[in-house]
């Protein structure tokens, strides 16, 4: 017995150190950035909106062929003191705050058997051909916090299983036991309080009946005052039947890329589903409006495709198809505005209906000359669009263009909200002079409206491992359009450095 | 005994004469099996980017080519591209990984005209190729060292140059140099391969130069670490290997 089990430990370790002959040595690379932007538009007041130096670690270790690990750390230092109060001024964590982001901290199985691996842990996953917008990525929710990021994904924890059987093919299988929400703007906090924003209602009749009663308080700004709601948001919790689940094969044939994929799981946005109002008490000659607000994430499955390849006959244009039929839960909002207005109806309808619906993203880029690149883009819903009555159109252009050895880099990017009926209902304006100034203007048919986002950046990299990156980020558009509305947020400049190895 | 020694004499001056008259095709495929009889490779490589005989940038990667068309590339330095990877398959098929999106893009061949990170290499040349599949070689001139040869596109070939000037040594059929021209007929730039080292019989450059005759750049590819013809799988060359962090 004590000789079996000399003779498992001597088998033992042979593999052990069979399997350490073939490890590498383990791999770090470090970088260092700091961003620092100014909100200089559509702000009570220009200044400093980020301060942000971030340390990012990342080590990967091969123990062997079947085995490797990888992790990766972020230190980001938010640049901003958070308290005011004479003894939150003695903690450092309230005089130098930061924050811990990890991208990845996963165990790669590589080559199980033949074509199949698995990663295991916290990792990203990013489905779709499309750039940046991508209606068939729904496993990662959406870091929508960082406006120039465009909805980068943050990692979660899952399982993912990748087989490939034969030539291109290959299927993809992927567990994530609990459900993630997107990280959302602070802007979304202002956007909560801007009572011209539409109502999310799926029906235009339950739309209009919530803009009359709106019109009550949005036409006597003197006698009511809005106060920041209590919002409370439903979390799907942490139960089998929550797990998300996502399927997706992928192939090459004639030239081009082709995938089919499925998911089961939620919308990582938040939609409301209850809204109670009361006045409770009285300021001078204003009545306090308080509202107390409810926020779910609704279900929803996804059947996608895409496809990718270049076409022949336009010198070889980069051309991509992506789109996502959705199947959504329905989820009922309620808005009781009874306390505020006495005698009103409770209002109940879908805020969304489980009508299918779909999201696309057609593109083209190309090389008209060595040094510039033209990326296009129609975007059919964005990204934090949801439901069938919400989705608009887009177009996504970037110039792309890099001069002296690629040390210099000018892109200029930008995004239109195709023109929109705005189907609102014309309130009652005793005013009959109604300005952008009036308070009531949002809430307004304002005929077609229209927005733009302008992204012009310009990027020095002088040696290599540096990277200098200067730029602005500007919104126009009326108050209801999708980039002028308050949750778009600010218009900004930033100035961003990052150095690593 | 004697008739068998004039035989010997016979075969070795029949050889010699078939060598001095081979044509110009012949001569560009025999140099081209130093390339297409090599399976697979592997190496690390250290791209130097100059200008005005300054040192701009050097970018590192490991390469793994497996036939005429398999290549993956990943590159370990600098930072701003450390972590990309690009995978490109038979018929131009070609995708980058993009580490901070952790994402594989499928590229369209277009982007070929922007050159390769910045240098005076082009996709093209970061590939083994056969031009005997695509040109037709004539002979400018030679030396006892050396034939220079000109070659131009084989109608309906998919020939990426109008013109190009290959020097082939006469010792293994090394291809040393490579001048490219424009459609104009103008030097567009020069490559020079050199430090060739044996592999089993086949003799594989470990620099490549590139000299621009509209810039004053040059770039310089050096490979350190060659394997070669080690049976590389196919499996290697796919997007399921393209997503790991290797």
């Amino acid at each position: 017995m004590i000789r079996k089990a000399i003779r498992a430990s001597l088998c033992l370790a042979g593999l052990v150190v069979a399997g350490n002959a073939l490890a590498e040595d383990p791999k770090f690379g470090l970088n260092i950035s700091s961003d620092i932007r100014a909100d200089v538009d559509r702000v009570d007041k220009p200044g400093f909106s980020r301060n942000e130096n971030r340390v990012e670690g990342k080590v990967s270790y091969k123990a062997n062929e079947h085995i490797e690990l990888v992790a990766a750390l972020d230190a980001v230092f938010i640049g901003f003191t958070q308290d005011n109060k004479l003894m939150g001024l003695t903690d450092r964590t309230n005089v130098d705050p930061f924050r811990l982001e990890s991208d990845a901290a996963y165990v790669d199985l590589l080559d199980i058997a033949k074509g199949l691996d698995m990663r295991i842990g916290r990792q990203i996953v990013q489905w779709g051909a499309a750039d940046m917008i991508n209606p068939t990525d729904n496993v990662c929710p959406d870091d929508l916090s960082d406006p120039l990021k465009f909805g980068k994904n943050i990692a979660n924890q899952m399982i993912k299983v990748d087989y490939s059987p034969w030539g291109s093919m290959t299927f993809t299988a992927i567990w994530v036991p609990v459900f993630r929400p997107a990280q959302l703007p602070v802007s979304v906090n202002a956007a909560m309080t801007d009572a011209t924003n539409e109502f999310p209602f799926a029906s235009p009749q339950a739309r209009a009946r919530g803009e009359n009663l709106r019109a009550i308080w949005l036409d006597n700004p003197d006698t009511y005052d809005l106060r920041t709601p209590d919002v409370d948001v439903d979390v799907p919790d942490f139960s089998f039947d929550n797990s998300q689940v996502a399927l997706k094969a992928e192939w090459e044939a004639g030239g081009w890329d082709m995938s089919l994929s499925y998911y089961k799981g939620f919308d990582d946005m938040p939609v409301l589903i209850d809204v109670k109002s009361t006045v409770d008490v009285m300021e001078g000659e204003k009545l306090g409006v308080n509202s107390a607000v409810k926020m779910a994430y609704p279900r929803m499955q996804v059947l996608g495709f895409d496809l990718s390849g270049q076409l022949p006959f336009l010198d070889n244009m980069g051309f991509w198809v992506e789109g996502a039929v959705i199947f959504p839960e329905k989820k009922l909002l309620s808005i009781d505005l009874t306390g505020v207005v006495p005698g009103a109806e409770v209002i109940t309808s879908p805020v969304v209906d489980d009508n299918p619906f779909f999201k696309a993203t057609v593109g083209a880029d190309y090389t008209p000359i060595s040094w510039m690149m033209l990326n296009v883009q129609y975007v059919r819903g964005f990204i934090d669009e949801f439901g069938a009555y919400a989705l608009g159109n887009y177009m996504v252009g970037v110039v792309d263009t890099k001069f002296l050895s690629d040390r210099l880099g000018i892109r200029v990017a930008g995004i239109t909200q195709l023109p929109r009926k705005d189907d609102d209902i014309d309130l009652p304006d005793p005013a009959l002079g109604l300005t952008r100034d009036s308070p009531s203007y949002g809430a307004h048919d304002n005929g077609y409206i229209t927005s733009y986002v302008f992204f012009p950046q310009v990027m020095v990299n002088p040696w290599g491992a540096l990277e200098i990156i200067g730029g602005g980020y500007f919104l126009f558009g009326p108050k209801e359009s999708k980039f002028g509305q308050i949750g778009a947020g600010s218009s900004l400049v930033f100035l961003k450095a990052q150095v690593g190895f | 005994m004697h008739r068998w020694s004039s035989l010997a004499i016979v075969a070795g001056l029949f050889l010699a004469l078939k060598a001095q008259a081979l044509t110009p095709q012949q001569i560009l495929e025999k140099s081209d099996e130093n390339v297409t009889k090599v399976q697979d490779q592997q190496y690390d490589a250290s791209m130097a980017v100059f200008e005005n005989g300054k040192l701009l940038k050097t970018v590192t990667m490991t390469i793994a080519l497996k036939g005429l068309y398999k290549k993956l590339i990943r590159f370990t330095g600098p930072s701003d591209v450390k972590g990309m990877s690009i995978l490109t398959l038979e018929d131009g098929i070609m995708y980058v990984y993009l580490p901070t999106y952790k994402k594989i893009r499928r590229v369209a061949s277009h982007v070929k005209e922007q050159g390769f990170m910045g240098s005076d290499f082009e996709y093209d040349d970061m590939a083994q190729s056969a031009l005997s599949s695509f040109y037709n070689a004539y002979l400018i001139d030679e030396n006892k060292d050396e034939w220079n040869l000109k070659l131009t596109p084989k109608p309906g070939s998919n020939a990426s140059r109008s013109r190009l000037d290959v020097t082939v040594r006469k010792e293994g059929f090394i291809t040393n140099k490579v001048t490219v021209y424009t459609e104009t007929g103008a030097k567009y730039k020069t490559q020079i391969r050199s430090n060739y080292q044996n592999f089993s019989g086949l003799f594989l450059p470990q620099r490549i130069e590139i000299i621009s005759h509209i810039s004053n750049h040059k770039s310089v590819l050096d490979f350190t670490n060659v394997r070669s013809n080690k049976g590389l799988s196919d499996d290697m060359f796919t997007k399921r290997v393209l997503m790991r962090e290797e």
